[in-house]
This record gives C-alpha cells, structure tokens and sequence, in this order.
C-alpha cells in the first residue's frame, strides 16, 4: 500500500470511498493485474462498521458466500474479526439458514487495511471536490491536496454524500458520527441523477460495557457448529475468543417517554425529510405505529473484544440527548447505562439506480460506476456484493471484455442487482429471501456450486480458482458416491437403519432417497454413514451434497414451473411501440419509458403497472 | 389477431342485423374531434353537443342525400363505455340503412368497422371494465339461459370478482406469515405465526372449497340446457316434441325413420329458455345418411341435461339396468292393451314416467296412476313419479307436469351458485388443487422454503384469475401488518 500525498497519478480504477463496496471493488479489480486505487476521506477507516457490528444474516449470508466463492475479501474479514456465530432460521429448512457472525469492529478495519496494504492497491487520502467529465481517457478528480485520473471511477461513497445529522434538535453536516461528510452528488457529477427523496438511516445509542447489567438479560451463546465464511479458513476454527450477545426487551415505560416526546423527534416533527427503511424502523416509528405494542427485543451486541461499548440493536433514535438517556434506563438491564456516543439519523443523497447497467455503470457516463450505500441499500453485504461487480466489471471494461451479470435465478447478488436497476424505489434496499424466485436452490451451501462458472468466465487463475475446483470434483464425486450406494432389506441394514433413526427399509433403497425422507436430516445422515463407510470429505462438500440431494425433487418441479412462467416472462416487448399505444395509460407509459423493460417479466416487476394493462400485453404476446 | 395496434375511431351496428326493427344503434368509439358529426348532421362550425343529452337530428351525405334521422348522443371520454368519446346513432332498424349509414363514415372519415368485441377490449384497456367483467358482458350478450343472464350481470357488477380478492388476500397473508418467518424471524414469535397461519389456512379452506364447488356440475347443462328426445323409430317422439312446443315443427308420418337428423326449437319454461331436441330414432339401419342421424342422436343425448325416452308400450321393449333418462314418456295410451302393457314394463324399473294420450291431438301426457290405467286419460300435461301415482291415484297437479318436473332439474343445477366462466372454473380448480397440495406439505414439514415454494404455485394460479401479486406485494402487506426490524 503507497499512500499518497501529493499526487498527478493515472490509475485504470480509482474507487472513491473505502467502506465495504469500495473495498471489494478495488480487490476485484486488482485481481487483473491493473492500476487500482482508494481515494478515501482522511480519517476515516478502511471497512469500518458505523451500523451494526454484524456481517451476515438471512439472505445476506448467502451473500457473503457469494463474494466469497466470487474471490472477495467480505468472508475471510468476519471470520479474522469474528466474536459470536450465529445459525438464523435453524428450524426452517436449510434453504433458508443463514450465517451471521459478530465482529470486532476494530478488528475488522485492521485486518481490512492489512490486507490492502499488502496488495498493489494504492490508497489515497484526499477529500474530491470535483469530478471532471472525461477529456480523452481519463476521469479528472481535484482534491483538497492533489489531482488524479482515472479511466474508470467507481463511487461507494455510502451516507457520505450530502449526509446530514440528526440528534434531536442538533443538525450537523457529516456522513456519519464525527465525521466530514463529501460534497454533495450534484455538486461532483454533472448527469448523474439522484432520487428526489433523500434517505434517511439511524443507529442507537452506544453503551458503556461496564454500565450494563448483564445479569438481567438473556445471554446468548456463540454457536460452535456455525460454519466460518472463507473458502480458505477452517470451518470451525475460531480466529478471536468467543463472546455472548444479549437480550433483553422494552415496556411500557420506557416507550411512554419516547411517545411523551413526539414533537422534539426530527423524524416525526418534520426536522427530518427522508425516508427511512420500514424493516428497519427507529424506536420512535415502533412506538408511534404500534400503539398496542411494548415490548420490542433489544439485543445488546459487543462492538468488539477490547472495545468499551455496546450496540443495542433494535432501538436506533435520532431523539434528543436526555431524552435517549432517559428511555433507555427503564430497559431491563440498563437502568444504569451510560452512553458513550448517542443515537443520531442521517440523511444522505441517492444515485437513481434506474440509470444504471447490470455491471453497475452509469447508462449516460461511459466509466462511472455506483454501488453501496449511495445506491440507496442497506447493510455492509449489499454494499460489498454491488462492490465486487462493479469492480469486476470495471476491470472487465478497462481489458475491452465483456460485462459479467449474474442472473437473478442463481444470486442473491443478482437478484439485488436487478432489482436496484428496474424498481423504482422510495426507501432503502435490503435483500430479503422473498424477493428471490429461487429460494430453494440460492442457498448459502451450493455457493461455490452457484458461482464458480461465474468466477471461471474471469479467466484468472489464483488460489481460489483452484479451490473452487477442487470443491467442484469433490462435489461432484460425493453425489456420484450417492446415488451409486444401495442399502438392502437385510438383517444389518434394518439395524443401521434402525440406529441411524432412518425408518423402515422393506425394499432396495438408494441412498439419495434415504436422504429425501422427510424425517432424515441429510447433513447428518449423510456424515454418519459416510463415517460409517470409512469416507473422509469436507464437511462442506458433505453439507452441499446432502442438501442439493434433499431438495432435488423440490428443485426440479419448482424449475419446471419457472420455466413455464418464464416463457412468457422472457417474450419481447416492444416498449417504445407500447409508449405509441394510445390505450396505455399515461402513468403507465411514463413508467415504460423510464425503466425501458425489454421482457415481459420486466415490464411485470415495474411498480404501478396495471394488472388490466399487463393482461392486454400478455393477451397480444 | 392483435387488436392493440390499430388504434381510431372505430364504427359498428350495436343492434342486431338479423331482423327488421323500429330501432337500430350505431355506435362510433375513439373520435378526436367531432367534426365528422358537424358534417352529417349539417351543423355549423361551432356546434359542441353536450355529453349524454339526446339531439334529434336528420344524417345527410355531402351531396345532400339523406342517410336517415334519428337521435344522437354524445358521450365525452373518460366518462362513457370504452373510456373514449362515443356517438351513438339511434336510426330506423332496416339493416341497410345502418350499414349505409357504417359504410358512410367508413368511406368519408376513414373510420373502421370495428372487430367482434373491439369496444368490449378498448373498455378492458382503459379500465374501464376489468377481465371478469368483459367476461361478463359476453355471458349477457351471447345468454342462451336464465341462469346465464344472472352469472353474467354478476360478474359485470363484480360481485364475484370481490370474492377473489377475498382469496387473493388470504393467500396474501399466507404468503406473508411464511415470509415473516423466514425473514423476520427475530422480530416475531415463531410459535404465534404458525398459530396464525394455520387458522389462515382454515379460512382458505373454506373460501376455496366454496368456490370449487360452484365450479362442479355441467357448464354446458347451465348455459344453453338441452333436452332431448330419444327412442326407436317412429315411437312417437316428433309428435310429442311438436306436442311440446306447441306448433308443427316435425315432420310426423307412420313412415319409420321420418325423422333423420336432429331438429330442434328453444322452448320457454317458467321464463327461461331451453334447447328441445328431436333425435333420429333408434333403429338398425342400413342407410347412411340415418346411421350418421342416428350416431349424432347418442351423442347429443350424452350431453343433454335433460333426457327424455319416448316408448310405444307396443314396441316390445326390453329396458335394461343402465337406465340414464330423466323421464320416460309412454305414447299410445289410448290404445286398448296399453295398461297391461305398461304395468309389465313399469314394474321392472325405476323411473319417472308420463303417458301421452294416443295421437296426441288436443289431448296431451298424463300421469300414469291406478285411475288413469283404468279410465280415459285427464286432456292436460300432468305426470308424476309412479309410485305417487299409484299410491294417491288420479291427475295429481301443476306440480308434476313434466314441464315443472324439467324446470326443477334445471332450478337444482343453479342452486349451488355455480360459476358460469370456464377460463375461472379451470383457474378455481388449479388453486383448489394447489392448496391442497400445499396443504398436504404442511403437514409433512416445516421447512419454510419449500412451503413458500408450494404457495407460490398456488399464487401462479392466482395471479391468472386476478392479476399479478409480486414479492413487493408481499413485503409491503408485510410491513404494513407488523413491528418488523431490529
């Protein structure tokens, strides 16, 4: 890593920002052997984690798999900086489960510098002030202490762009606490469009360790059989000492003061103008929107090993100071709290993704990219998968190579993707499972199985190309092993089967339809008898196999059905004729003509379309 | 044929054609501006008609030629059928005058003859009319039956178009408890989503199950009933189906196999209309042309819903088990003999049976009873189940007529309520099937991914019968409905 001071260097990529897109962007586009650089607000740390110290969770676990069969860095950082693990959704069908591991804040930006600083990437510390169009090749961005080029500019300027803070009636210009915040959106691009509503985010307030009462709450222990991330780590080797996350829960009470205060909340006497997520709602929009309701779960995570501070997720607030003191004190558990940072909104400017491509580039700027925050999603694993492609595709663009898009039947990351280029959207983006049509086969265990013809089409060969093969042959060889492997209705088998609690076996029974019974969990009956056999594999491998042979039959049928319904969502329609179309509404029309849809299943996913309108189009397809 | 590219004005006769009548409409859809009628009507620059006010006005050519008079209103888009502005024609009802009058504004404005159910799918388009109200209208338009008519007009006032939504947000919120579980599984308790969903599930049921219902039965019974006559040759049969409707329809000869294809007449029974059928008689032929008649006679006798036996006790008839009619009718019951005669051949098999009165003049069909065996059959249309008969003896009342007797049949059919649009029986019987399926899982495991998977088949189902309902929908009920989020 070369930091630089003073500088008139040309780079293929430079990345504004080093949060978490900006961080997998440039290791992706390092990979290739170019010029790549960070220009990163001086101050401000590599990867850091101002939001919750947690990486993973439904649906955003299988993202960081993702990145990580994809040669991101996401993974192998949680697990380095990793202090309590989680399996979500244990009792709800292994499609659906999901990692999540607490990290050590601190530890986490470390270890991401690190990592940096021994890659070719070069990290500036500058702030831009202005972003110049292209003359010739090259991007030209003026800083507070030098000039430098680029031909391909990718921005993950997260909440830094025209943020704004909120702490009761204190208004402050930042991108998040104690920070400057960049200029704003208009005042660096010219073209790039940002969506009229600003959005809004908001953490709690921090907590001094030695002010809580931990006696008083739920503990809740780091779970050793949760598997680490990285390709390349153990799966359940620990790389720091393992801590508790802890419970506890509102009332009345404490929700009383917080509805005593409605006129001094920014969000709800008008201080406040941007929308803010409804999955992630402040503590002040739960009291107000569910009068009936007071107790809401707190949980109290550890921000690190060695840091002094708790984050209570579950109640972030922008309320002014005495009164956050004062609510959060009626909370079981923390009647004596102190808080070391209090809680605070911010608003931030957003990039109207619409104009953007599926490798994340500016439709109208040929060489500038978005992804992140300023995307207008939330959550460090969104962040960091739009960062991984658009680096890639940076990269990809730079080489004269085609774009890498990852399709939405085999992605979490396409699925976002997607989403965030043909949805209009009025509040921050989060992946949630629902939104993927391919539940069952988008699971955190096949991410290797999902991606590595996605990672081969690079054509790099590095570590974990080849890991990715080896997993493949093993694969491939383990559910080979499967469906060759008979059991017989013969005095032993009744035995093992008996022991193994497999049921009955009157008749010959493969062993992949063993595993298919539904009171057979496949991860473990396939790693005792493989155990049995003598049969040494990755648990991983095992993992993958044992739940792909599981919901094959699901698969299959849910494929076929798909397939149906694809037809007619993967007909061509003729937007720019529907837009001549004098019986198509006009609301309808101004929509078309924004999101372009080329499909049928695109025009079907713009928001507002009429069902009437739809059915005219499918009835003339 | 794809209707969605030729947008303009479009012009058709909305009246029937087929007769001369007093009236006849015109009606012209999608006009601009309103010069065309300022030409025909002969008014000055300036007139504007005002919307929904009736004009008396003569129509005449450019060289003056009068097309006709008549009355003309305007109605101004948005607010009229198809959502564009309209002009209807009220004209004299001689076909040539209205299509003189169509070919007129063809020719002149280059308007175009509207396609069948062009103004119908304009109206769709504009929103003005949603999917199952078009399907509505057709059923009134086309109604062959009482029952028709009803289903149609239900549909065009939406009435079952409310009822889906009722699915549609009850698998909603299927959908949606499945989601919380996956997604949100932090923020709710798990214990009291499955509590929840499975009294969904119940409700689900129930809806669905009704609806289903109303999906089973004959469609084609309920919509354009048939009743048909069936026997062997020269047992009568035309003379009774001339009987029943009244007129001399038929042709009625001693001649077997007089009747050789099929002819039919709608009747009118307790104000609705049914299809009568005279089928070719029974007979082993070698005759082509009545061997195709006779073919023809089995297969409508199939799929009518009303099927009627005609007997001449004379024939010497065997009847065996497989009996399948709604009603047998016994003729020459006023030749000598004819008693004993059916008394053998009623007392082997069940069934509803008539007697008609010999040559079926003025007289008509009777009930079968120990009075009439024995005495001069009652002038009039009465008929009863034997057994009553037997047992009360004598003419028994209106209430047994084999009118009433057909009209009660086709009155049970409808009693269910039954769904008259098959695009929606096949969609209802998809989810019917789907949540079965889906229900069936349940029970199995409590692997949310793959119950999402199965409810999701159910919501493709859906989605055909009411419109799209996309992961936002879910999300969006989602948040509306619970304290999600940490």
């Amino acid at each position: 890593m070369f930091y630089v001071e003073q500088s008139l260097e040309k780079f293929d990529i430079l990345v504004m920002g080093g949060g978490h897109a900006g961080l997998e962007a440039a290791w992706a586009a390092n990979q290739f052997g170019l010029k790549v650089g960070i220009v990163s607000l001086p101050g401000v740390g590599l990867g850091s984690a101002p939001c919750n110290p947690a990486v993973g969770g439904v649906g955003k676990g299988q993202v960081v798999r993702e990145i990580d069969a994809l040669g991101g860095l996401m993974g192998k950082l949680a697990d380095l900086s990793g202090i309590q693990y989680r399996v979500l959704n244990e009792s709800k069908g292994y499609a659906v489960q999901s990692t999540r591991i607490q990290i050590d804040k601190t530890k986490y930006s470390k270890f991401a510098e690190e990592v940096i600083s021994q890659s070719s990437i070069t990290v500036v510390r500058d702030k831009i002030n202005c972003v110049s169009p292209k003359v010739g090749e090259y991007f030209e961005l003026a800083g507070d202490l030098g000039t430098y080029f680029s031909k391909k500019l990718i921005v993950t300027t997260g909440t830094f762009l025209g943020g704004k803070l909120h702490t009761g009636p204190e208004v402050s210009v930042g991108g998040r606490f104690g920070k400057e915040s960049s200029r704003s959106i208009d005042d660096l691009f010219e073209n790039v469009k940002t969506l009229k509503k600003r959005f809004k985010t908001g953490t709690p307030p921090r907590i001094r360790r030695d002010s809580i009462d931990f006696s008083k709450m739920e503990a809740q222990p780091s779970d050793p059989m949760a598997l680490n991330f990285h390709w390349a780590h153990d799966s359940f080797n620990r790389a720091q000492s393992q801590v508790d996350c802890f419970l506890t829960r509102t009332n009345e009470s404490a929700l009383t003061i917080i509805r005593e205060n409605k006129e001094k909340s920014p969000i709800f006497n008008g201080q406040i103008k941007g929308v803010g997520p409804r999955y992630c709602p402040s503590i002040e929009d739960k009291a107000f929107r569910y009068l009936d309701r007071n107790v809401h779960h707190v949980f109290v995570e550890p921000e690190g090993l060695d840091i002094d501070t708790f984050y209570p997720n579950g109640i972030s607030t922008s309320l002014p100071k005495e009164v956050q003191l004062e609510f959060l004190r009626l909370i079981p558990g923390l009647e004596e709290a102190e808080i070391a940072v209090y809680g605070y909104a911010v608003e931030y400017d957003v990039v109207d993704t619409l104009d953007l491509t599926r490798s994340m580039e500016h439709k109208r700027i040929e060489g500038l990219y978005f992804a992140g925050q300023v995307c207008g999603t939330s959550g460090y694993e969104e962040a960091a998968g739009q960062g991984l492609i658009s680096g890639l595709n940076a990269a990809l663009a730079v080489l004269g190579r085609a774009p890498l898009v990852l399709s939405r039947h085999e992605s979490y990351i396409g699925v976002m993707i997607e989403d965030l280029v043909t949805f209009e959207r009025d509040e921050p983006y989060r992946l949630f499972t629902a939104r993927s049509e391919n539940r069952l086969f988008i699971r955190e265990d096949n991410s290797v199985l999902r991606m590595s013809g996605y990672r081969k089409s690079l054509d790099l060969d590095l570590a974990i190309d080849r890991a990715n093969e080896n997993f493949l042959a093993q694969f491939k060889l383990l559910e080979k092993m499967c469906e060759k492997m008979f059991f017989f209705p013969n005095k032993e088998n009744v035995q093992l089967f008996d022991e193994f609690n497999w049921g009955g076996i009157k008749e010959k029974i493969s062993l992949v339809e063993v595993l298919q019974r539904s009171n057979v969990d496949p991860v473990s009956g396939l790693s005792k008898i493989l155990q049995r056999s003598g049969v040494d594999f990755d648990v991983r491998v095992i993992r993958a196999v044992g739940i792909s042979l599981k919901y094959r039959g699901y698969i299959i049928r849910e494929e076929q059905e798909n397939k149906i319904q694809r037809k007619l969502e993967d007909k061509r329609v003729d937007w720019e004729n529907l837009l001549k179309n004098r019986n198509v509404s006009f609301e309808c029309k101004q929509r078309i003509e924004k999101i372009k849809p080329e499909t049928f299943g695109q025009l079907k996913r713009i928001e507002g379309i009429r069902p009437a309108t739809l059915t005219f189009i499918a009835s003339a397809l | 044929m794809s209707l969605q590219n030729q947008p303009g004005p479009i012009v058709a006769v909305s009246t029937g054609l087929g007769e001369k009548s007093a009236l006849g409409i015109v009606r012209v859809s999608g006009i601009e501006d309103l010069s065309f009628l300022r030409a025909i009507t002969k008014k000055g620059d300036g007139f504007l008609p005002e919307a929904r006010k009736a004009y008396f006005s003569k129509f005449s050519k450019e060289s003056g030629e009068i097309l006709d008079e008549g009355i003309f209103i305007y109605f101004k888009g948005p607010e009229s059928f198809t959502g564009e502005n309209i002009v209807e024609f009220n004209l004299h009802g001689n076909p040539l005058i209205l299509n003189n009058f169509c070919d007129y504004l063809v020719e002149k404005f280059s308007f175009r003859r509207a396609q069948p159910g062009e103004f119908s799918y304009r109206a769709l388009k504009n929103n003005k009319l949603n999917l199952t109200q078009v399907e509505g209208l057709d059923l009134i338009l086309n109604a062959n039956s009482g029952f028709g008519l009803k289903a149609g007009t239900e549909l065009l006032n939406n009435k079952l178009f409310k009822s889906y939504n009722e699915v549609r947000s009850l698998f909603l919120e299927i959908k949606m408890h499945l989601e919380i579980l996956i997604d949100f599984s932090d923020d709710v308790g798990e214990d009291e989503i499955f509590q929840k969903l499975e009294f969904i599930h119940t409700k689900f049921h129930g809806l669905i199950s009704k609806l289903y219902q109303r999906t089973q039965g004959n469609l084609n019974h309920l919509l354009s009933p048939v009743i048909s006559l069936y026997g062997a040759t020269n047992a009568g049969k035309s003379t009774f189906f001339n009987k029943l409707l009244g007129e001399d329809r038929a042709i009625v000869s001693s001649v077997h196999g007089t009747t050789r294809d099929s002819i039919s007449e709608y009747v009118q029974l307790f104000g609705s209309s049914f299809k009568l059928i005279d089928t070719a008689g029974l007979r082993d032929t070698s005759e082509e042309v009545e061997n195709l008649g006779i073919e023809r006679s089995k297969k409508i006798n199939e799929e009518s819903f009303f099927k009627i036996f005609v007997i001449n006790p004379f024939d010497n008839l065997t009847i065996n088990k497989d009996f399948n009619f709604d009603a047998i009718v016994f003729t020459h019951g006023d030749i000598p003999g004819a008693d004993k005669k059916l008394k053998s051949i009623t007392s082997k098999i069940n069934g509803n049976f008539f007697l008609s009165s010999g040559p079926m003049g003025a007289e008509g069909i009777g009930p079968i009873g120990a009075s009439n065996l024995g005495g001069p059959i009652e002038p009039q249309l009465l008929s009863g189940p034997i057994g009553a008969a037997f047992k009360y003896g004598g003419p028994i009342g209106p209430e047994n007529s084999l009118e009433y007797f057909i009209f009660n049949k086709y009155q049970s059919l409808t009693l269910s309520n039954p769904i008259a649009i098959s695009r929606h029986r096949d969609v209802i019987s998809d989810i019917y099937h789907a949540f079965n399926e889906y229900l069936a899982t349940y029970g199995e495991t409590r692997d949310c991914a793959i119950l999402s998977s199965f409810a999701n088949r159910l919501g493709a189902s859906l989605d055909e019968l009411i419109g799209v309902i996309s992961p936002q929908d879910v999300l969006d009920s989602i948040f509306s409905n619970f304290c999600i989020g940490k």
